[in-house]
Parts: structure tokens; sequence; C-alpha cells
């Protein structure tokens, strides 16, 4: 067997052109599937007329005659389906009109389903029906197998004959009853986009909304299989908003039971369909995911980080090279996003999601951290270990035969408009895409193989499957294609490197005799494969073949385990690799229960000591500065902890804004931290407070920085100071300032033994990037301050003091937007602009830095938050991000435009439309959106213009450490997970107490530019210091800390974490070990 | 230098050589042949062409149409002994550069390019021009300008057009570039609208510097019927009218709407599939029919773009008044509170335009425009409008100036885009507005005014 394999490989080999990639495209001649989904557009049936009419068809791979080899099933929309018979060596027969599979003459097909419908052993061909045609012409097709290559439509008698718009079906047994339910995803005709269509959210449209079909078999009545439709009682959604386009079975909570996941185009968000194990599912999408694709096409879940949690990848439509992004539509309209969550929606953005399951079943969506957010129009999803390293890869299929969203035809096609029909489509544009392939780097990040791995040429692939065509240890892709023959793309995985794998058949119980539903772990000795039998995947497709383990070179005491629908379970112990391995249920045993997970004291244990509730206006700062990057009105809020009043428990103020002043919280002996107002702070926007004693009595003050991005009265910026009295605080003037400061720390900057003060400039208010000036206020010692100024440092977020150079002066760290770490050196009680050390390397969007000796040598390093890698920007020293910045058109505001780079090259972050509503003059220059598409910087402005204008960059996004060694900083990585989102808010303590200081890192930012993304990924980081600069996550199912929001403060406040989020109730958490 | 020299010469000889050929023409007969207000007449139409690609909001279409036929108009006033600049007429305006005295001028050439020049510079697309120039100055020359008046008159237009230039550079246009906006959420006010949700259209316009009018607000209509649901309340009755009328909307109710319509970039949405209608903006569209009408009174090229010009300051204060109290009241367009509140499925016959909807720009600025044409071109003067014709509109014939901008008011409540009060308001406020430029900006000289 295994030479005839080599044998026919050798010879596939010599006959093709040599070439090195991983996999290889087959030549249909050859292979005999011939099949092509031709397009045929007319005058009726177009795609103005039929919105999905570009959206292709499906491919089935799966045994249809139980030979052993994976056969092919394809649909075409307006050809006939195709059924191909593997006939070995990536040969195959035609059979369609024998078997009589060809579906309805007329029919608009989409996708296709292989299930064993009616239990006999025999996989079964579902087939889908939408278009623009009649309802008799649109009932779906179920195909049984006739044990001899033929098959007969039994839909009507099965009850499955359903005649909405459908898109695809997925089988599986969601009632553990034994037999398998039909989930049907459908779709709608007519444009359901209005926003306020919410209203229709809870109705019922026949042939628009999804359905849950039960399978009413019994174990008598095998011959007489109905399926009834149980969609209401069973709490699917079937409103007339639904664009189904992708239906995931897994168990996501691994509660035994499956779960569905649905994904939705244009407006109707996903669904999360958590099985309630009572024969109802709940939509859990808002619990447990944070934000959406927009117009979620294929999805496909499994385990990307081999933790036995099931991740999910829905796909989008941003495309990844600039000029396409700049081309197609990107939408970033803030108050369009904002009218659409106000109207009940969810957050939806417009490009593929990579949500990875965190232990407590939420999830964490790293898709542009990942590297996988951008592949164009695309439809299908698989998720499979195709280089057979124990890793899954993703396969994307995309494409779509004219842009038909292409700005310039939208907007500037005047005559087109004119024309009949068909010339209209004929002259949108075409672009030809390739499908994508990533490769798992093991760590939650990808590699684009698409030129190493063989799919380096644009095509228009929708449906996609894959299966170990040569049952020779590897898997297959197979592509159904628009107007061009379907592919096969071979792997060459085992030809080329022999690896190790495992290929596993199950043998199910009577109803299920795939075993749909199993799931398989296969154990090595460093890894922990999962894999669940829901054979529908990728997108109108299914890949009903073995499920294939890659073991890399891990072969060594395999372990197999197999848990059935029913919960039976079966081990297998040192297994042989490169076998077929069957499972057989009848070989299961009723299994443990699962073990109670015993945990450990939790490092965080949440408490409610606080009552606060931060209140957020719902201004936008983007109609003022159309090109803003974020909404900088929405500060804080941050927090002071001191013991104000002499009690020896700590205590804390929580800056407000002008919708809540700020407040003392007292801290108790007993019972929750009691609240009390101070005078004077209504109206203001404060953003950073501290208590210290600045009169010498011992008992803390109150220094508050006020300021605010749209506060534009010069008076309520000044900053304030209150001196305290045995807990009442007086009100003790100030120099006269007006900046938007952002942070202040206490310094000693002269020796003389009191407080003085550093304050911080941040963005001059409403002239985002001009900053205001930093400055220091020197203290008599008896809290008469007199005012330094240092002039504008940048727009600084945060500063830490610390001697640097061990000179005996204490020097100020700065960090900010688009600036360097900046040392400001003090020189014997001065400090001055010009007295600076600025780390370029260093150049961040920073928000926070916190000192911390991370290494035990006595001086303290720092910890810099910075803006992190989960969004769309990139810049590292040799091609920074830039923001340039001038009046260009001298009309009184500065006009400033940041770019960063894509795919090499760096392009402006902004559309054609966008640029040219803040400059008007650009639209002469660009006329068109392809005169903008490629446009750099230097193409927006003349020579001259440019040398004028000023420019910030960054060169570093990831949050790190700094490592103080000999006056100087040397930075240190922390682990990927600390780049999720912008961090915000640092506590560095030994939290697990092993005697080294551990970092605690929040933040997250859900209001920038929707194009860079609402960054919601982290939820309390907490890092274990190892030592010698190794720092390890630590799950936060061991630290208790799961927080959604965006996170702006976290302090100590003696045995408590207080947590300050922006726009929702601060948190407490009660710190393990700690004392008050 | 050298080869444009012997160019130039070349051309001179050739040119010499045709006009040799024929008696060179007099000043008055071939001012009289270029005086034709056709040529004028095709310039305007290609600007209107340039303003439909470029996607000009009303408001900003109507600014250029009124800088354009300022230069069209000052320099071709010299050309006619009774008319005068409006130089210390219109706001903050000053006299345009004089000819130079006893040189001999074709002044119809000088006012097509003084409008083509300032045409040119404030739209975007210029290479329609380029195409549209070259054969169009041509006429000139064979309307027999000589080549000295020929470029004697081109110089003059493009002094005319730098000046109004100028003087358009300062009226806050570029500074009300970059801003957006606020949607509020209040009950009431006026959130983005399907299908495309677009961005409220020119928020800061009445920062841009008035025509005739003192103040942007000088003609502030009353304030909109206060937003209240309560079943028989004013604004519920108004709004419960839209909703009646679009639901049992007549073909002859459909075709007033859709004439009118006007929108000047019509987004048609179907799933991801979307394109563009584009047509005239109100502004362009009344400059359409002063075309009609004077072509068919036969009114020479002087009176013709006095009218233009007269119209345009109209239409141009209009739109301020208008959107100054549109973006004071921000009311609700009854597309989304009918949506939200009676019935998520209707959909207005017209696209609702992307601004709030007090008080209708339409009713604001066409009775604006019809105030000041019956003033100009008479009472009762019934013509045909075909000029929407070509973006698919269809043909109406109407008994007056002033009966056609009272159905392009009353087309707005047909097309489920306003309320009833936007319409009567509205058109008050216009009469105000033309009234006003009519007594404030005098073409002619004084004793020929006084009439």
């Amino acid at each position: 067997m295994k030479t005839w394999f080599i044998l026919s490989s050798l010879l596939a080999l010599t006959a093709c052109t040599k070439t090195d990639t991983l996999f290889e495209k087959t030549d249909s001649k050859a292979t005999g599937v011939t099949f092509v989904n031709q397009l045929h557009e007319t005058e009726q049936e177009n795609v103005l007329a039929f919105e999905y009419f570009y959206n292709g068809a499906g491919v089935a791979a799966g045994d249809l005659n139980n030979d052993g080899r994976v056969d092919l099933y394809f649909t075409g929309n307006q050809v006939d389906n195709k059924l191909f018979i593997n006939k070995g060596n990536f040969t195959f027969d035609d059979i369609t009109v024998k078997a009589g599979v060809s579906g309805r003459s007329g029919g608009w097909k989409t996708g296709v389903t292989l299930a064993d419908v009616n239990a006999d052993g025999w996989l079964d061909i579902y087939v889908c029906y939408s278009g623009l045609r009649s309802d008799p012409l649109r009932r779906n097709q179920l195909f049984i197998n006739n044990h001899n290559l033929t098959f007969t439509d039994r839909a009507a008698e099965y009850g499955l004959d359903d005649a909405g718009y459908s898109v695809q079906a997925n089988f599986f047994d969601y009632d553990l009853d034994g037999d398998l339910d039909c989930f049907l995803i459908n779709h709608n005709l007519k444009n359901y986009q209005r926003k306020e269509a919410a209203i229709v959210r809870n109705e019922r449209d026949y042939n628009a909304g999804d359905k849950l079909f039960r399978n009413n078999r019994t174990p008598d009545s095998s011959s007489t299989i109905r399926f009834t439709d149980v969609s209401e009682q069973a709490g699917i959604k079937g409103n007339p908003m639904g664009f189904g386009l992708g239906v995931s079975v897994s168990d996501l909570n691994n509660d035994g039971y499956p779960d569905v996941y649905v994904t939705n185009d244009f407006v109707e968000d996903d669904y999360c369909y958590m099985n309630q194990r009572n024969g109802t599912f709940r939509d859990e999408l808002r619990n447990r995911v944070e934000h959406t694709s927009y117009s979620a096409m294929g999805a496909d879940v499994a385990d990307l980080n081999n933790d036995d949690r099931p991740d999910i990848m829905t796909l989008d439509m941003l495309p990844e090279s600039n000029a396409r992004q700049k081309l197609l539509p990107w939408p970033d309209n803030w108050n369009v996003y904002q009218a659409q969550l106000k109207n009940g929606f969810w957050h939806q953005n417009m490009r593929n999601m990579l949500q990875i399951q965190q232990p407590n079943g939420q999830f964490t969506e790293i898709g542009q951290l990942s590297g996988v957010s951008g592949t164009d129009w695309s439809w299908g999803v698989v998720l499979a270990d195709f280089d057979l390293d124990g890793y899954k890869d993703i396969f994307v299929s995309n494409g779509i035969p004219h842009d038909f969203t292409d700005n310039d035809f939208i907007k500037f096609s005047d005559e087109a408009t004119s024309l009949p029909v068909l010339d209209q489509i004929r002259q949108m544009p075409s672009t030809p895409t390739k499908n994508y392939i990533f490769r798992n780097n093991h760590n939650l990040t990808f590699t684009n193989k698409q030129a190493a791995w063989g799919f380096d040429e644009p095509t228009i692939s929708n449906g996609c499957a894959y299966a170990d065509l040569d049952n020779d240890g590897d898997l297959e892709i197979i592509t159904n294609n628009l107007n061009e023959p379907a592919r096969i793309y071979r792997n060459k995985q085992q030809e080329t490197t022999s690896t190790d794998y495992l290929a596993i058949q199950l043998k199910g119980p009577t109803a299920n005799m795939f075993g749909v539903g199993a799931k398989v772990t296969v154990e090595t000795d460093s890894l922990k494969q999962v894999q669940e039998y829901f054979p529908t995947r990728g997108f109108e497709s299914c890949s009903h073949g073995d499920l294939l383990f890659g073991l890399g070179n891990e072969s060594k005491a395999i372990r197999v385990t197999v848990r059935w629908p029913d919960g039976k379970t079966q081990m297998l112990n040192n297994v042989q690799p490169n076998q077929r391995l069957l499972l057989d249920y009848r070989q299961a045993r009723v299994g443990n229960a699962p073990k109670a997970v015993t945990v450990d004291k939790l490092l965080f244990e949440p408490v409610s000591e606080i009552d606060y509730t931060h209140k957020v206006d719902s201004t936008s700062n983007f109609d003022g500065q159309i090109l803003l990057p974020m909404q900088y009105s929405v500060a804080g809020p941050r927090m002071a902890v001191g013991d104000i009043n002499g009690d020896g428990l700590s205590d804390l103020f929580i800056c407000g804004n002008t919708r809540q002043p700020g407040q003392l919280f007292y801290q108790m002996p007993t019972g929750p931290f009691e609240a009390k107002t101070i005078s004077d702070l209504a109206g203001k926007v404060s953003m950073d407070a501290v208590l210290a004693d600045f009169n010498g009595d011992k008992q803390p003050d109150l220094y508050v920085v006020n300021g605010g991005y749209s506060i534009r009265e010069d008076e309520k910026r000044q900053d304030q100071l209150w001196l305290n009295n045995k807990g009442i605080f007086a009100p003790k003037s100030l120099p006269n300032e007006t900046e938007n400061g952002s942070c202040v720390k206490t310094i000693d900057i002269d020796r003389d033994g009191d407080l003085d003060l550093f304050v911080g400039g941040s963005i001059r208010s409403l002239r985002f990037p001009a900053a205001d000036e930093s400055f220091v206020l020197i203290n008599d010692g008896k809290a008469n301050f007199t005012k330094q100024p240092l002039g504008q440092l940048g727009m600084v977020s945060d500063a830490a003091v610390l001697d640097i150079d061990k000179d005996g002066w204490q020097d100020v760290v700065i960090v900010g937007e688009w600036m360097p770490v900046t040392v400001l050196l003090n020189h014997e009680g001065k400090l001055s602009s010009t007295n600076i050390k600025a780390y370029e390397n260093l150049a961040g969007w920073w928000n926070r830095v916190e000192k911390a000796d991370l290494d035990g040598d006595g001086d303290e390093d720092l910890v810099v938050g910075n803006l992190g890698l989960n969004t769309q920007i990139r810049a590292n020293e040799e091609q920074p991000a830039t923001l340039t910045y001038d009046d260009f058109d001298q009309n009184g505001t500065l006009d400033f435009f940041m770019s960063y780079v894509v795919q090499g090259k760096t392009y402006p972050a902004y559309s054609r439309d966008e640029i040219c509503e803040q400059v008007p003059s650009l639209r002469k220059r660009f006329t068109t959106y392809k005169a903008y598409a490629n446009a750099t910087i230097e193409n927006c402005f003349d020579e001259q213009q440019l040398r004028q204008a000023k420019t910030k960059q960054i060169t570093e996004l990831q949050t790190l450490v700094l490592e103080n060694k000999d006056g100087d900083f040397v930075p240190r990585s922390l682990p990927l997970a600390a780049q999720y989102a912008p961090v915000f808010g640092i506590l560095a303590d030994d939290f697990d107490h092993n005697g080294t200081t551990d970092l605690l890192l929040m933040g997250n930012n859900s209001r920038m530019r929707l194009r860079i993304g609402k960054v919601d990924a982290n939820h309390g980081l907490v890092l274990s210091n190892k030592g010698k600069w190794q720092f390890d996550e630590i799950s936060s199912s061991k630290t208790g800390l799961y927080v959604r929001g965006d996170v702006r403060d976290v302090k100590k406040v003696g045995a408590y974490v207080a947590i300050g989020i922006s726009g929702q109730n601060a948190l407490t958490f009660k710190q393990q070990g700690a004392k008050r | 230098m050298k080869s444009s020299l012997r160019f130039g010469y070349l051309l001179a000889l050739l040119l010499v050589g045709i006009a040799g050929c024929r008696k060179p023409a007099s000043p008055a007969e071939y001012n009289a042949k270029a005086a034709n207000p056709e040529y004028y007449n095709a310039a305007l139409n290609k600007l209107t062409e340039v303003i439909i690609h470029d996607i000009f909001s009303p408001p900003v279409a109507s600014r250029i149409y009124s800088y354009a036929n300022l230069a069209g108009y000052e320099a071709l006033a010299p050309f006619d002994a009774q008319y005068e600049s409006l130089g210390g007429k219109l706001k903050r305006f000053q006299a345009s550069p004089k000819p130079e005295p006893g040189k001999e001028y074709c002044f119809p050439l000088a006012s097509t390019r003084a409008f083509l020049t300032v045409a040119r510079a404030l739209t975007f697309s210029v290479d329609f021009y380029d195409q549209f120039e070259k054969p169009f100055y041509e006429q000139y020359k064979k309307d027999g300008v000589p080549d000295e008046v020929y470029e004697r008159s081109m110089a003059y237009g493009e002094s005319i057009a730098k000046h109004v230039l100028d003087y358009g550079a300062k009226d806050n246009y570029k500074q009300t570039r970059g801003f957006k906006h606020t949607v509020t959420n209040e009950e009431g006010t006026w959130v983005p609208t399907p299908p495309a949700y677009m961005d409220a259209a020119e928020p800061q316009w009445n920062k841009i510097r008035c025509w005739a009018m003192d103040t942007c607000n000088q003609f502030r209509p009353p304030r909109p019927l206060p937003y209240n649901l309560t079943k028989g309340s004013p604004y519920e009755k108004e709004l419960d009218e839209v909703y009646q009328t679009g639901k049992n909307l007549d073909k002859q109710k459909q075709d007033i709407a859709y004439f009118w319509d006007d929108n000047s970039f019509v987004m048609n949405v179907a799933g991801h599939v979307m394109y563009a209608s584009k047509k005239m903006t109100p502004a362009g569209h009344w400059l359409a029919i002063i075309q009609t009408i004077t072509k068919k009174k036969k009114l020479d090229m002087m009176h013709t773009v006095e009218a233009y010009a007269l119209a345009s300051f109209a239409l141009s204060d209009g739109f301020i008044s208008c959107w100054d109290e549109k973006y004071r009241s921000k009311t609700i367009r009854p597309e989304t509170v009918i949506n939200k509140y009676i019935d998520p499925k209707w959909t207005p016959f017209l696209q609702t335009p992307p601004f709030p909807e007090y008080p209708s720009g339409h009713s604001v600025i066409s009775t604006a425009a019809a105030t000041v044409l019956t003033e100009l071109l008479g009472e009762n003067v019934a013509f045909t409008d075909s000029t929407e014709f070509k973006y698919g509109h269809g043909v109406r014939s109407f008994t007056s100036i002033r009966q056609a901008a009272d159905e392009a008011s009353i087309s707005r409540m047909y097309g489920g885009i306003h309320y009833r009060s936007a319409l009567v308001n509205g058109q008050i406020e216009g009469e105000k507005v033309g009234k006003w430029v009519i007594e404030k900006i005098h073409t002619r000289k004084a004793i020929v005014a006084n009439r």
C-alpha cells in the first residue's frame, strides 16, 4: 500500500513541473475534476438585482461510496452540481448524471453538507437553494444515498425541503438524543441594513430567518425519519435582518453539549448560541465576545493554541494592501457607529476577527496582532494543520468578480448609470486576489505563506474544504471557484518531509455512525491537540474526511482519547503514528465525571469596597478634528492613594470630570470605603492627582492636575491644591497656569527636604498634536510654590521620578504619545528642557510609565505602557509611523496626517474623503480615489510645504520593561499578551509571593478611530517575574482577574487593588496575602 | 524662445492670412455675435456638469455659482452703460478693475473668461474645462474678435476673476472646512439617515459671509414645532401627515416629488452593492430654469447674466439663512421618527438628504430665487421645464415662476423628507431673502433702476 503511494506520488511529481511549495495546484484535466461554477449574468439576474450573485457555491469532501477514499461534490449556482468519485492517484470520475445529484434544474444552488441523515452508514448530500427564483425552485434537497452511487431526493419526505433563501445546513446532535439534527442558515434578499430596523429583531421571517430542525427519529422508527422546525421554542432567532453566511458548531464551553456560532453579514449581530442543555439555546454573544466582524462571512471554530478551548475566526472584507484599502470603502464614521450601538447592535468592525477563548469562556480578539485581520473579500476559512507540526493553520478563500464597492465606480462612473445593466456591471473594476494561507507560529501569531505554500496566484474562490485525498497523511485543499475550474491543491508535506501523523476514523453509535460531535484528543510528550468532529466548515462547504493530527517529530508515547457525544470515552495509550486509527463507539465506556478542577486560592478576590461609577460624555472629538486618532476628551479615571486621616488605612482620591467632580474615598476598618466630596472641583476635568505632604505637617495634601482636551476655558484648566488638616481640606493657591496637564509627580528637585512637583503637559486643548507646556513647581517648604516652565516637551502622558545617573539628584522620565522616552536630567537642583536624554529608538504611543526594581539590583527599572500590537498600526526604527503636521491650507487649524507602514511602505492612514475634507485643495490633486490609492504623504504636499511642516514619529509600539543599567535604559521585551491592547494601568508587586516583583498590566481603548479599532483584548494581565527578565503570564483562572473595559488606572490601596475603568464601575479586588 | 517667436510669427501670418480673406469685423459686428447668450449658457452648463461630477453639496454649489456669475457679470457690466459694478453693494465687495479707457474690448468674451476662470478655480475636475475651452474660445475668433482685442478681453476677464476669487477667499469657506456636526442623540434632534448614514452637510455654513443679507439670521424663521409624539400634538399631526402622504402617494405627487428631488448625491444601496445617482443641485436647477425662460423670452446676454447673478445671490443667501436655522433647531427627519415609532419599514419616496430638517432648503431657496426672478422676468411667465429630463426626471409646465417654487416646496412633503411647517415657514423666509436681494443689489444705474 505504502509503496504504491510513494510510486504514485513520484509519478505525479515527475509529471508536474517541480516546485518547492507545500501545496501544488493540480491540473483539472489530469484529475478529471473539471467543475466550473460558471456564472451567466443576465438583465434579470445579476449582482445589481441579487446582491449575493457573486457569493459562489460550495464543495463537500467525503467518502460517498465507503471505499476508503474521499470523493468530491461541488455545487454550482446556475450550472449543475457535480459528483466526482475518487479513483485514487488524484484521478476522479464524474458520475453526476448516473448518481442523480446534479440538483434541480433552474435552481440557484449554494451550500452543501454531507451527513448520514438516515443513519444507514452511508453519507447523504444536503444541498441548499437561494437566488431570485420562485419558491418551488428554492426548496432544499436531501439526496439520500442508495448505497450504489445513486441517490434519491427525499427532502420533502424528511421535512427538510425548506424554501427560504438558504446558505448552509449543519447536521449535529444538539439535544444529545443520539441522532443528527439540522441547523439551517438563511439570508434575506431585501435591504435590511437600516439601523433603525432593530425593531424587527423579534420578528420571524420564513425566508430569511435561521432554523433549527429537530430529528424525531426514534430507535424503532428509523425508516420514517421526520424533522420538525423547533426554532422558536429552541430560542433560535429568525428575524428578517438575518444574513447568515457561516454556521459553525462546537462545544465551546466544554459541557458536552454542542453550541452554535452564526456569522451574519451586514448590520445584524453574529449569534453565539450556547446550548442550555434543555433543548434550547441562548445567544450569549455579548457576554462572551467584545466585538465582531461587520460584514461577517464564513467562520470556523477550532483550537488554535492547543489549550483545549475552541477559538473562533470570522471573515470580513478588509484588504491587506494599502491601495485596495483606499479604493474600496473602509468605514470609519464614529457617528454612524454610535447610531448602530444606540439602535441595539453590537460592536462590529470591518476586518477578520480572531477570537481566542479564555479560561472563563469569554473570547479575546487579537486578529490584528496575529496578522490575519485583512484577507480582502473573504468567503471561507478552515483551521487545520496543513504542515503537520501539531498546530492548526489558517486557509482563507477570497475573491469577487467585480469590485462593485469601488469608490470611483460608486461616485464617478457618471456615464455607467445610464448604461444597460450588464454594461454597467462590465464597467465595474475587477481585481482578482490571492487566497490566503497562514502558518501557525505556535504563539497565536501567524505568518502569511501565500507564496511559500503555493497560493501565489489570483483567483476567485468561494467554497473551500480540506481532506486527505490520497490517504498519505496530509490534507489537500479544495476550492470551488467562480468562472474557472475548481481547484485541488495537493499537499506535498509527506512527499517532501515525511512527517508523523495520525488519522482518526470514527465509528459512532447507531443513529450517528460517523460520530459527528466526537471530540478527539491526541497527546504526545509536549503537545496536546484537540479536534471536534463537526465536519461542516468553511463557507457553504463540508470537510467530512478523517480527523488528521500532525505530530511533528513528537511521535513518542502517543495517547488518544475520544469523547463521544453521549459522554462515553475511550483512551488508547502508546498508539503508533502514521496510521488510520479506527475509534469505535462500542469500545467506549461511560466516562468518569470530569474531575472538579481544584482551583488554588485566586491571587485577586473580587470585593466591592468602592462604590463609584465613572461617567462619560458622549461628545465626539472627531467632529472638531476629523483626523484625530482617538477620542481624547474621555479621560481617566486616574487615582491617588494616601492615608488622609492618619488612621493607618490608605485612602483614595478618584479624579473627576465635568459630569462628576473628583471624590475622596476613606478606607474604613470594616465595610466599604466612605465617599466624600471636595470643594471647588465641579466643572473641571482632572487628569491626575497626588496625595503627599507639601507643608511639612506629615498629613498628605492633595494636588490635582486639571485640563481636558475639550475644555476651552483657560481658568478651568488651572491646577488646584488643598492642604490637609486632620482630614479637612482647605484650598491653597497655586501659580497661574492654563496647561492641559496629564500627570503630576512629587520630586525633591533641589534636595531641600520638601516635595516639589513635576506636572506634564499633554495635548493642547482642541489642537492635537500641539503640546502644552510641562513645568515644575518649587516648594518653599510651606506649600508656597514657584513655577518653573519647561516648555513643550511633547504630548506627555506620564512621568516617573528616579535618579538615573545616580548623582544624588532625582531625575524625571517622561513618556507620551508620538514621543521618545525622555529623561530630564536634574543638574544640581535644576530641570530644564535642554538637559535631556531622549531615546529615539523608544519613540512610542506611550500611555504610562511606572518604576519598580525588577531585577533586584537595588535600582529602579521602568515599565512603559504602549499602544501594543493589536491595531493596524505598525512601526519600527527602520519604518517609523509618522505624524506630519502644519496648517497646510492656512485656515487657522492644524492639519495632521498620521502614516504607518502597510506591506513595506508608509502611507497616510486616511481615506481620500477624509484628507480632502481636512484640506479641500487636495481634491484637485486627487480627483479620483485611484489617484490617491498609492499616494504617500510626499504626494500630498509640495517639498517646500513638507520642509516647513513638523513631524513626530513612533519607532516602538510594544509595552516594555526598561532595565536601569549603568545609568542607561535597556529595553526588555514582555510576553506577547502584553501587546494585546494599549496599557494604561501598571502595578508592580510580588503577587505570587515568590520574592520577585511581578507586574499587573491593564488598559484597552474602545475610543480609537474605527479603522485603528476597538482594542479590548487586555483583561488584566499578570506577569510573574521569573528573573533574568523572563516574565510568564499567569492564567486568569489563577489570578481571578478578568476585567472588560477601558481601564485607566490601577492602584494598590492597602490590601486592595483598585481599578478605575472609563465609563464603568470602579472595581476592587483583595490581593491574596497582602496586608492592609 | 526663438522657436516660440518663430511660431508666433507664423501664427500671426496665418491669422493675417485668414483675416485677409475676410473684411475685418467691426466692434459692433463681433460684439453682437459674441454677445450671444448661448455662449454664456454653454459655460454655465459646463460648470453644472463639473459640479455634478465633483459632488458638491447644495450650499457649496450655490457658492460656486454665485462667484462664477458675479465674475461673469462684473466683466460684462462695462458693456452696457445702464449697468454697473456690484462693488459696495454685495457685502464687502469692492468695485472690480475697470477696463482701460479708450481701448477696444469684447466684454462678452471677458465675461465668459471671467466666469470660466472662477469656475475652474472653485471646482476640482479641471480636465472637463480643458476639453471644453479650446473650441469654446475659438468661437470668438470666428466671430471676428481681433487678436489684440481677444487677448485684452481675456486678460480683462482674468483680472475680474482674480478680483472675485480674492473676494471669495475671505468668505470663511476655508475656515469652515474639517468640522462635523456633533450628533447629540437628544430626543427629537437630527441623527444620520438611511441608507448611507452620511454626516450632516455643512454644519458651519452660517459662518459663510452673506451676499446681500446683513447677517445669517436676519430672516430667521419661527421656532419649529416642539417635538412631541403625543397624539394630536401639532408636531404629531405634521408627522402623521408626512406618513400618510407617503403611504398614499399618487402618480402625480410622485412625479412632482421626483422632479424636484435635486439631490446631488443619491446613494443606491443594495447590500454591498452601491452606486450613486447624481444630478443638479437646487441651485443648478434654478439656473437651468433661468436659461429656459431667458431663451424663451429671447433676452440679451446682459439681461441673462443679470438674472443668473441676482438669482445666484438669492440662492446663496437662501442657503446661508436656511442652514443657520437648520443647525440651530437640529430637527429630526420624519423618516427617523416614523421608523422608530410608527413603521420600521417605511421609507420616504425621496432619499432623505443628509442635514437637519427645518426649514426646507428647497422651499427657502426656490422662493428666494422665484422672488428675484419674478421681479426681473415678470409675473405669470409660463414655461416648460425640461432641464431635469436628462437626469431622468421628466418635464413639467408652470404658469408662473412662483408656481414652480410653490411646487418645489410642496414636493418635499410628497417626498417624505419634510414636515409642512418647514415648507410654509421656509417659503416665507425665502421670500424675505429674495425681496432683500432686490432691494439691496442694484445692477442697473440709479436712474434706470428707479422705475
